[in-house]
């Protein structure tokens, strides 16, 4: 190597070296491609060149735009209280913030010094060992500071893994019935002898109509999206159901997730099907709901927010009222969707990092905004006596939503957390479905009759979701 | 004319050098990884543990695995069986000389492969939906007995994907064997025609 190395430097001076590489590199090029590689090292010298985001201060990583629009607004108050560490508000899409969050927690490249996680997000986060876990571990400063106990309780269990809480809850998000009041009260039914699912699709019926008189059913008494599992997720909550116990069990094939399934198997599916499928996300969703396809359906708190903003047109048409119960004393509401605030273990300034969080998820003053932009209701219990909870909604004829919801939410259920909660949900949601073909194949929509077939799905579901718990060798695994 | 001989023997290295560099970075490299891997469970690069044959254990044992395997059979038998005979279909068509207006039929035909795969699935899902989806309303409009709550998403997701990828990959096929075509000298199709042959058999030369 060394002859080698000296054969050179004796035969060539660098500088001829290098001129006679370009120059034969030039010569031999088209003058397409020399075009093309001139356009590239201009755009790289930009790139290059462009002005870099400061990485300095206080950061925060959310996926919500109006979450990062309040952050914002808030950025001049804080920074002038904390001249030396200014906020850093970034809004990155959600599957962008999560490989870059658990990139940052898996290989120690930059990450912010707060994260907004959502739900759907958190299950990888929680996959490995506690101690690799890469946010802070905050049961300590909660129990510290009493905020334990002034917190919605059911609002820590998504983000608690083994015990340990890594977040902060941002909202309670409990569900509510959203219904068409107009079509309603135009029937003359009335939604306070509601009580139980029987009661609302007994006392619903009539509206179950064919419109046009082609055979198929225009309007259903209740509608969800089919596709989406969370909505099979409201309705087992509600029940007393679930895909975990506080200890992380799977709990797929539990008895009372068998009989809602059963009802659901008879609801979405049969000769007596009662519930339509419209994808309330999507423009098409929304346009059935405003041709009133549906005379209800299930909606969190921020759904509420939600829908005012897309289908505006609809003001003064719907109403809301807590979800009918499965039995009667049964609970009234159940949840959907949620949001936590983790301090990352990779902070500089977990002090400031904490102080701010407290801030944005519990000061009364952040609490009235977030409610008045997107009608999420905060956890903080101290905050449920504020009034502006109380102003009437003109969207929703007037009514106070944020009351009524505050009112559901210390029954909203909890939600033990798992690694596996995606895959949990995705195995009950199929089993749903196949459990649909059942009821329409065997043209029942009798619960008693579908049991049987709902207790054979989520076994299998069970065995599935076990068998992929037990090949993680960092968690304890799951019960056979 | 000088010689070419290399003047030392680490010479070939030299112009080498470049290509494996970049050869074991990111085939050679990340390839032996991966086989490693598949011996180990990680929480990120720094947790590793050695697990020996339980990821493919866990795998032949899975079924969605299987459910993977026969759907991806599947998917590539229906593309390939009505791709491939439907792009040179198209490209048979678009070779007639007699044919006006060729660059436009060209152009419908190859557009679709421009959009990609995510606007496809937009405009698929968006179509077959269930009440609102175009299929649907048309199919209820036609026939008064169709369903206009349909699902398309349960018994025909294979058939509606193979749908959707032909629709996106035919005009790009077809421009390959169009290409092929034009390349097929006029003498010879002449010749062809003199022996007789019709324009299936043409079509094979």
């Amino acid at each position: 190597m060394i002859s080698f190395l000296a054969y050179w430097w004796r035969r060539f001076s660098p500088k001829t070296m290098v001129c006679h590489f370009f120059a034969e590199i030039v010569r031999s090029l088209s003058p397409g491609i020399c075009f093309v590689l001139g356009l590239g090292v201009v755009s790289a010298t930009i790139v290059a060149l462009l002005p870099v985001a400061p990485h300095d201060g206080l950061q925060i990583w959310v996926g919500d735009g109006n979450h990062a629009m309040l952050y914002r607004a808030l950025a001049p108050e804080w920074n002038r209280r904390h001249p030396d560490l200014p906020l850093r508000v970034s809004l990155i899409v959600g599957p962008a913030l999560q490989s870059r969050m658990l990139s940052g927690f898996y290989s120690g490249t930059p990450v912010a010094d707060l994260i907004e996680v959502e739900r759907g997000q958190i299950g990888q986060v929680f996959a490995g060992p506690l101690e690799d876990i890469g946010f802070a571990d905050l049961s300590d400063r909660l129990a510290q500071e009493g905020l334990l106990a002034k917190i919605n309780t059911s609002s820590f269990s998504p983000w608690t893994s083994r015990g340990h809480i890594f977040g902060l809850p941002h909202d309670v998000h409990p569900v509510m019935l959203i219904y068409r009041a107009d079509l309603v009260e135009a029937a003359g039914i009335d939604v306070g002898q509601i009580e139980t699912w029987a009661d609302y699709f007994r006392l619903m019926r009539p509206l179950l109509k064919d419109l046009d008189g082609d055979g198929y059913i225009d309007r259903y008494p209740l509608t969800v999206s089919l596709t989406n599992p969370f909505f099979s997720e409201i309705f087992l909550l509600q029940g007393g159901g679930g895909y975990f116990d506080p200890a992380g069990h799977p709990t797929l094939n539990s008895a009372t997730n068998v009989r809602i399934l059963a009802q659901l198997g008879g609801w979405y599916a049969g000769p007596d099907r009662m519930i339509g499928d419209v994808n309330m996300y999507t423009g098409s969703g929304l346009r059935q709901l405003g041709e009133g396809y549906a005379i209800a359906l299930p909606g969190a708190d921020w759904y509420l927010g939600s829908l005012s903003v897309s289908l505006p047109k609809m003001a003064g048409k719907f109403k809301i009222m807590p979800l009918p119960a499965w039995a009667k004393g049964g609970r009234r509401t159940s949840v959907n969707g949620g949001t936590m605030l983790g301090i990352t273990k990779a902070s500089k300034h977990p002090e400031a990092a904490w102080e701010l969080a407290k801030y944005l998820y519990f000061s009364p003053v952040m609490a009235r905004r977030l409610f008045e932009l997107t009608h999420i209701v905060s956890p903080m219990k101290t905050n449920w006596s504020q009034t502006y909870y109380d102003q009437p909604d003109p969207y929703y004829s007037g009514q106070p939503v944020g009351r009524m919801c505050l009112q559901q939410a210390p029954d909203v259920p909890t939600r033990p957390a798992s690694p596996y909660f995606s895959s949990a949900i995705q195995l009950v949601n199929s089993a749903l479905n196949q459990l649909m073909q059942v009821a329409d194949r065997s043209a029942t929509s009798d619960p008693a009759k579908l049991e049987p077939d709902a207790r054979r799905l989520l076994d299998q579901a069970q065995r599935d979701l076990v068998a992929q718990m037990n090949r993680n060798v960092f968690l304890a695994g799951a019960k056979p | 004319m000088k010689s070419c001989r290399p003047h030392s023997p680490w010479t070939p290295w030299l112009f080498l050098a470049p290509f494996l560099a970049l050869f074991s970075a990111f085939i050679a490299w990340p390839l032996l990884r991966s086989l490693i891997l598949a011996f180990e469970q990680t929480f990120g690069p720094r947790t590793v543990t050695y697990v020996g044959l339980l990821n493919f254990r866990f795998m032949l044992h899975d079924p969605m695995f299987w459910v993977a395997v026969r759907n991806t059979a599947l998917f590539a038998f229906g593309t390939l069986v009505i791709q491939v005979p439907a792009a040179l279909a198209l490209a048979l068509l678009l070779n007639r000389p007699a044919l006006r207006g060729r660059a436009l039929f060209r152009l419908v035909f190859f557009s679709p492969t421009i959009v990609g795969t995510v606007f496809v699935g937009v405009i698929f899902s968006v179509l077959l939906e269930r009440r609102t989806g175009l299929v649907n309303t048309l199919l209820h409009g036609l026939i008064r007995s169709w369903n206009p709550d349909f699902a398309w998403v349960d018994g025909f997701v294979m058939p509606s994907l193979i749908l959707a990828s032909l629709w996106l990959s035919v005009g790009f096929n077809m421009a390959y064997l169009l290409a092929a075509l034009q390349n097929v000298p006029s003498d010879q199709l002449d010749a062809a025609s003199i022996d007789g042959a019709n324009a299936w058999h043409a079509s094979g030369t």
